[in-house]
């Protein structure tokens, strides 16, 4: 029954939050940002969170998901662009003490309550074949607080699919300013060790007590008439 | 002339089909999104055949609008892998077919795809492209085709395409398509309901 629940613990999946969304870049500050707001993005799924910070729109339609929020924003390297003349690539950092944040649409309220999970950035980088209008972004988020923050590791992986670019990848592409979709995710690398020690607890509560009653049903059986064995005296007795 | 040339290029949106320069591909509103999710396979190739299988769960209708698939739809793709493209780094996989089932009698969308190309040169990174021609499902309505960009990470083997390799961290998007049936079932219970209404018999007073 432990190996059991072990393995059925180990099944299930990662802690993941999916956003898509618009982002900008805004060249005159080299500034990188998913879009907020009405139109922007939102978080559209997630996998192994428990409910009330589950996205899950089988069985939970829709209702995280509007009003959901995605706050990230980032600057441009100076001097990180590199075109290699088949690939570009550039990295983007964050001002000391920002923090990226997640916010769901009914759990936490929007932007005016409690974020599901904020975090620290690092190691981002944008990367795309030239020529081509999509690349990928990706990095670290280390998680510093929300509702969710103890089901991610640190750090987590940001990955995300940049498309729908209005301009195409180059050495050159950062010195305008540029607009297109953004298709990621925020994604523990461990499983949150959390369930596993309550549900052993649970497991061995219900066996002490399914042996208890078992005790007990036995004594009681012995205890019942039908159930005595005949003995030497109870014949003298009747004798 | 002008306003031809407008008329054109809606009736060419409209359609789904994008005339797009190598290397730029725009994937239309609205389209069915995938993610790797849980047990999905993501993407493998053992002997040239490619496998690719996650989960359709919602359909982008604008930028930040999506409506959920319920229950979610299985992404399946699979195509042969056919030579290196000409351009480095890339693959070309032909006699491709996709899918997006989720239980009902009825595909989501069915496709079929001559020109998948798989790109590599940015790090573990793999995207991949293909313009698709629509051949079902409830979300194809009128469309005759669409595009598909996605991207996935090599968990195995190297950027060597045309060897085995398995690919994680999945996602997809195929687009346009045509989201009508849930709003087509509204539309025609509220006709149904009209009608209904208008040929109740009036209530004459009592006398």
């Amino acid at each position: 029954m432990c190996s059991l629940l072990t393995a059925m613990a180990g099944a299930s999946s990662l802690p993941d939050y999916f956003f898509n969304g618009p982002i900008a870049y805004d060249s005159s500050t080299g500034t990188l940002s998913i879009a907020t707001g009405a139109g922007g993005a939102e978080i559209f799924s997630s996998t192994g969170l428990p409910a009330p910070f589950a996205v899950i729109p089988t069985t939970q339609p829709n209702s995280n998901i509007p009003g959901s929020e995605v706050l990230l924003s980032m600057s441009l390297v100076s001097g990180s662009v590199n075109d290699n003349g088949s690939v570009t690539s550039a990295s983007f950092s964050t001002p000391t003490g920002y923090q990226a944040a997640l916010y769901l649409g009914n759990g936490s309220g929007g932007t005016a309550a409690t974020p599901v999970l904020t975090g620290t950035l690092s190691g981002l980088q944008i990367g795309g074949l030239d020529g081509n209008n999509f690349g990928e972004l990706t990095g670290y988020l280390h998680p510093t607080g929300g509702l969710a923050y103890s089901y991610f590791s640190d750090p987590s992986d940001v990955i995300a699919l940049d498309f729908n670019l209005s301009t195409t990848f180059s050495g050159a592409m950062f010195n305008s300013n540029f607009t297109g979709q953004i298709n990621g995710q925020v994604e523990s690398t461990t499983a949150p060790a959390v369930p596993l020690p309550s549900t052993l607890g649970l497991l061995a509560s219900g066996l002490a007590l399914s042996w208890g009653v078992a005790r007990a049903g036995a004594a009681r059986r012995c205890r019942t008439p039908m159930s005595r064995v005949a003995t030497p005296r109870d014949g003298v007795a009747q004798l | 002339m002008r306003r031809c040339t407008a008329m054109a290029s809606m009736a060419l949106l409209t359609m789904g089909v994008r005339v797009a320069a190598a290397g730029s591909i725009t994937i239309d509103y609205p389209y069915i999104d995938v993610v790797q999710q849980n047990s999905d396979l993501g993407a493998s190739d053992t002997g040239g055949a490619l496998t690719i299988q996650a989960t359709a769960d919602a359909i982008f209708v604008a930028p930040g609008s999506s409506m959920s698939i319920a229950p979610a739809g299985t992404f399946t793709l699979n195509a042969t892998y056919e030579q290196p493209d000409t351009a480095s780094g890339d693959y070309d996989f032909n006699n491709g077919t996709l899918s997006v089932t989720n239980g009902g009698s009825t595909p989501l969308l069915t496709a079929t795809f001559s020109n998948l190309v798989l790109e590599t040169g940015v790090g573990t990174t793999v995207f991949f492209t293909a313009p698709l021609t629509y051949t079902g499902g409830s979300l194809a309505g009128d469309l005759s085709g669409g595009e598909l960009l996605g991207s996935f990470l090599l968990s195995s083997g190297t950027t060597n395409l045309s060897q085995d390799f398995t690919g994680a961290t999945l996602t997809a998007k195929a687009g346009a398509v045509v989201p009508l049936p849930g709003s087509l079932l509204l539309l025609l219970g509220g006709l149904g309901g009209l009608t209904a209404f208008g040929a109740r018999r009036p209530i004459r007073p009592v006398p």
